[in-house]
Formats: structure tokens, C-alpha cells, sequence
């Protein structure tokens, strides 16, 4: 009797063990229809990753958001023959026009954060950023960076997003230097529209990353979406984190767009306190549920830097940042750190308090 | 009345079993839910068809974009830009690109490359930057 207890024992085990090595691999091999196209659209390289549905569906579901791409790029481009030109000019005059309807999310939505962001961002200084000649898609013309003089004439009457005023079903202007410039956070709203639309195709798990900043719903194939995060100097990934559900994962970066000039760089995240590129940052990410306030305030802490990044993050209300300063010393809250696996050499960590 | 010790049930053969079956449900859990560097690139440009090459073949690629031809070299499954006619050079400056999921571009002369993996659970499904 107790032979054959033994016996049965071994064979149990061994069953068992079979079963969760099978299992293991059955969970993974499974294929899973993935759709995913690659477009150079909004002045950047945009993905579109799909799980799970069937490729009809996903195609036509990613033809119609190319267009609403298309759509919103040629629709709010701050300098060319559109909508938000039409309206800057206006703005200038200080006449009151109708409202423009298709700009209209814009300017509310950043008229919210721009006040939270005490300002940091600030999508109303086109002209300084046309000054610095970020406002072309390619910056291969620029040569060199504006002259001082210059930056403190705009700074002089610098606009805000709060001087673009609403009255009944019209709009007007109270700074003669207001040009609203959308640039990244036009990124963002892009994203979240187009999720939605995704969305309203029935598709429950998506990915749209618009160059290198991206919202993500659902799950792939029932574990979290793992996102990693470039080094923001040299190569490979620096860090990775989970995302499932619904939620924006957006990087501000001194190193995504900028020009050289006598072998010093200058990037395109303008301090609208200075005129001139925010320099106590080298990254920052945030993870946030819409990709338009994400957007937002990853630019606002960007420029905000190591000492003031957790006042206005709190003011914005985010609750998961990392910041990269200027030494390399990395700065999140206790619930950020939570989510973030460092896959390079761990860094010095300054842990904030509670957002 | 003496219990009869655990260990004393198993044979040498059981424990080398057990310590077999350990290593391939650990091995398996990491070949199917970690690492997977990539394994093949998708090229694509405005001016000529996409590409989809082998990241363990070296080769240099000739790449025709809007501005002009990019170079790419693919080594030991790697890929890179080596040349761009674009001015910054923020293409080339990023490096080397080996994990599943990452893209790299040179924007000003309109070409990508997407990293994908034969393996379905890439470690990353998007990078961000």
C-alpha cells in the first residue's frame, strides 16, 4: 500500500508539472490577430497597433483615423492656410470674430491647463516660437538661435492663453503678440480623438503612439502593455512601465527636437519665463488618463524643473511623473516609482512626497 | 509514532525531475513573457516600397527619401542610421535600435523603421522618447 501511495504521488507531481509547462506556452503561442501600420503624419511618425480584432475592421478603423490625423494636422497647423491661421489673425486685430468651432476644444482645454500650469505652458507664444524657427516641421534651416534683443521685445508683452476672451457665440484678442501654437498638445488632443474613434469601432484594445508620446486601451492579449522609455542620452531603453486599462504615457525630451549651432544645442521646450530653452531638464514623463492633459503637463514640468515640478504637477492634477534633471538625477513620486522598472544602470532616485 | 520525512518520498530520479521541470517553466516564463530583442525590421520610406530585412544578416541599405538617400547598416541584430542627408542628424545620434517594438526615424527625409520580433511577446510594445 504505501508503495503504490508513493507511486501515485510521482505521478500526480509529474502530471501536474507537465500541465503548467504546457499551460505556459499554450497562453503565449496562441495567435492573437495584431494589426499595426506606421504613418508620417502631424508633422511626426505616427503607430497605430491593434489586438484582437478581425483585419477588416482594424483597416478600416485605421483609414478613418488617418483622415481625422490629416484632418486635424492641416486644420490646426499654426502657419499654414487654415482654420487656426485665420483665427490668429484675428486674435491680433482685438475685434471680436465668431467663434471658430473646430479650434475651439483647443484654446478651452488649453486655457485650463495653462492656468494650472501657473503658465508653464503656454501654447500663446507662436511668435517666440517662430522666433527660435521651431514652428517648421524640418529644422534642418535653422542656423542659428534669435537674437536676445528680440526674445525680451516679445517678453515684454508676453501673451497668455487667458487673452483669448469669449463673448456670447464671439471671440476676440487683447495681446497684439498672441499666436497660438498648439505644437505638441495638438499631438496630444489628436490622440485622444482618435482613441475615441477607435473606440466607436468597437476596438477594445489599441495603441496610437504619435511619435515617441502615446495613449493606450485595453490590454495585449490580456497582460498589460509594456512601454519603454528611450535614454534620454545614448542609446537603448532607459526605464519601462505597465499600462492596461486606459492611459496616456507622454515624454517632453531635450533631445527630440532641436539644433546645433557653435557646438551648442538648443532645444524646442521654450521657457516662456526666460525666451529662452528650459535647462534644468532632460526628461520628463507622465502618465495621465488623456493624452492631451499628459501632454500639457509633461511640457509645464519640463520647464518647471527639479524644484518646482511636484508644485505644478499637483496643480494639474497628476499623479504619476518622472523627471530626468539636468545631472541625471531621477525625481517621481512613491506611486510613479511603484510602476517603473529601470532596465539600464539604477540611477539616483529622489523620491518626492505623495502628489 | 515517527512521520514519515518529505524528502525521504523522493528518489535521486524524482529530484532530477523536479529541478528539470523547474528550469523549463522558468526558462519558459522568460522566453515568453521577457526579453525578445528584435528580430527583423520594416523600412519604410515616401519614394520606394517597404522593406522587411533580416536584423542577423549585416548589410548596409540604400535608402531613397525625400531629401535624399539614408544609409542604414544592420549588424548582429542591430540597425542604425550611418548617414542621412537631413541637417541635425538626431537619426543617426540615436544609435543602435535592437528591441522589438522600437521605431526610428529620420522625419526631415520621411523614412521609418519599425523593430518587430518573430517571437509574438516582444518586450516592448511601444517605446516612448
Amino acid at each position: 500500500m504505501k508503495f503504490n501511495f508513493y507511486i501515485s504521488l510521482k505521478i500526480v507531481t509529474t502530471i501536474f508539472i507537465a500541465c503548467l509547462v504546457s499551460l505556459s506556452g499554450c497562453s503565449s503561442s496562441k495567435p492573437v490577430a495584431e494589426f499595426h501600420e506606421t504613418v508620417f503624419t502631424m508633422g511626426t511618425l505616427v503607430e497605430v497597433t491593434i489586438i484582437g480584432e478581425k483585419s477588416a475592421l482594424s483597416e478600416k478603423a485605421y483609414a478613418a483615423i488617418l483622415d481625422d490625423f490629416n484632418y486635424m494636422h492641416n486644420t490646426w497647423h499654426p502657419w499654414k492656410p487654415n482654420a487656426l491661421k485665420r483665427v490668429n489673425s484675428l486674435l491680433k486685430t482685438g475685434a471680436s470674430f465668431p467663434l471658430a468651432p473646430s479650434i475651439l476644444p483647443l484654446i478651452k482645454k488649453s486655457q485650463i491647463l495653462s492656468e494650472q500650469s501657473q503658465g508653464l505652458f503656454n501654447p500663446a507664444i507662436g511668435q517666440l516660437v517662430k522666433l527660435w524657427g521651431f514652428h517648421q516641421d524640418n529644422l534642418d534651416e535653422i542656423i542659428e538661435p534669435p537674437e536676445d534683443s528680440s526674445i525680451q521685445v516679445l517678453l515684454k508683452q508676453l501673451p497668455k492663453m487667458s487673452d483669448v476672451k469669449f463673448k456670447g457665440l464671439s471671440m476676440f484678442g487683447i495681446n497684439e503678440n498672441i499666436q497660438l501654437d498648439f505644437g505638441g498638445f495638438a499631438k496630444g488632443v489628436a490622440v485622444d480623438s482618435t482613441i475615441e474613434h477607435l473606440k466607436e469601432f468597437g476596438i477594445k484594445n489599441a495603441i496610437i503612439n504619435a511619435g515617441g508620446d502615446l495613449r493606450a486601451i485595453g490590454t495585449k492579449n490580456g497582460r498589460p502593455w509594456r512601454i519603454g522609455i528611450r535614454n534620454p542620452r545614448g542609446d537603448g531603453v532607459f526605464a519601462a512601465v505597465e499600462v492596461s486599462g486606459d492611459e496616456s504615457v507622454f515624454t517632453s525630451g531635450d533631445y527630440e527636437r532641436y539644433f546645433e549651432s557653435n557646438g551648442k544645442q538648443y532645444h524646442h521646450i521654450i521657457d516662456p519665463r526666460t525666451g529662452y530653452p528650459a535647462d534644468k531638464t532632460r526628461s520628463v514623463t507622465v502618465i495621465h488618463s488623456d493624452a492631451a492633459t499628459a501632454d500639457a503637463a509633461a511640457t509645464a514640468l519640463f520647464i518647471a524643473g527639479p524644484e518646482k515640478w511636484h508644485e505644478i504637477a499637483k496643480a494639474m492634477g497628476i499623479k504619476y511623473v518622472m523627471l530626468i534633471a539636468g545631472n541625471g538625477d531621477v525625481h517621481m513620486n512613491p506611486t510613479m516609482a511603484k510602476r517603473i522598472e529601470f532596465i539600464i544602470k539604477q540611477p539616483v532616485i529622489k523620491l518626492s512626497s505623495p502628489l | 509514532m515517527r512521520g514519515i520525512g518529505i524528502a525521504s518520498l523522493f528518489t535521486t530520479a524524482d529530484k532530477i525531475l523536479f529541478l528539470f521541470s523547474f528550469t523549463l517553466i522558468t526558462a519558459s516564463f522568460f522566453y515568453f513573457w521577457q526579453s525578445s530583442p528584435a528580430s527583423y525590421a520594416v523600412i519604410k520610406s515616401e519614394q520606394q516600397d517597404a522593406l522587411t530585412i533580416n536584423l542577423n544578416e549585416p548589410q548596409l541599405l540604400h535608402i531613397q527619401g525625400m531629401l535624399g538617400v539614408s544609409t542604414l547598416e544592420v549588424k548582429q541584430g542591430q540597425i542604425r542610421f550611418v548617414t542621412s542627408p537631413c541637417r541635425n542628424k538626431i537619426c543617426i545620434q540615436s544609435g543602435w535600435h535592437h528591441h522589438g517594438g522600437a521605431v526610428s526615424a529620420c522625419l526631415p527625409n520621411r523614412i521609418s523603421v519599425q523593430l518587430a520580433s518573430h517571437v509574438s511577446n516582444a518586450r516592448y510594445d511601444a517605446i516612448i522618447f
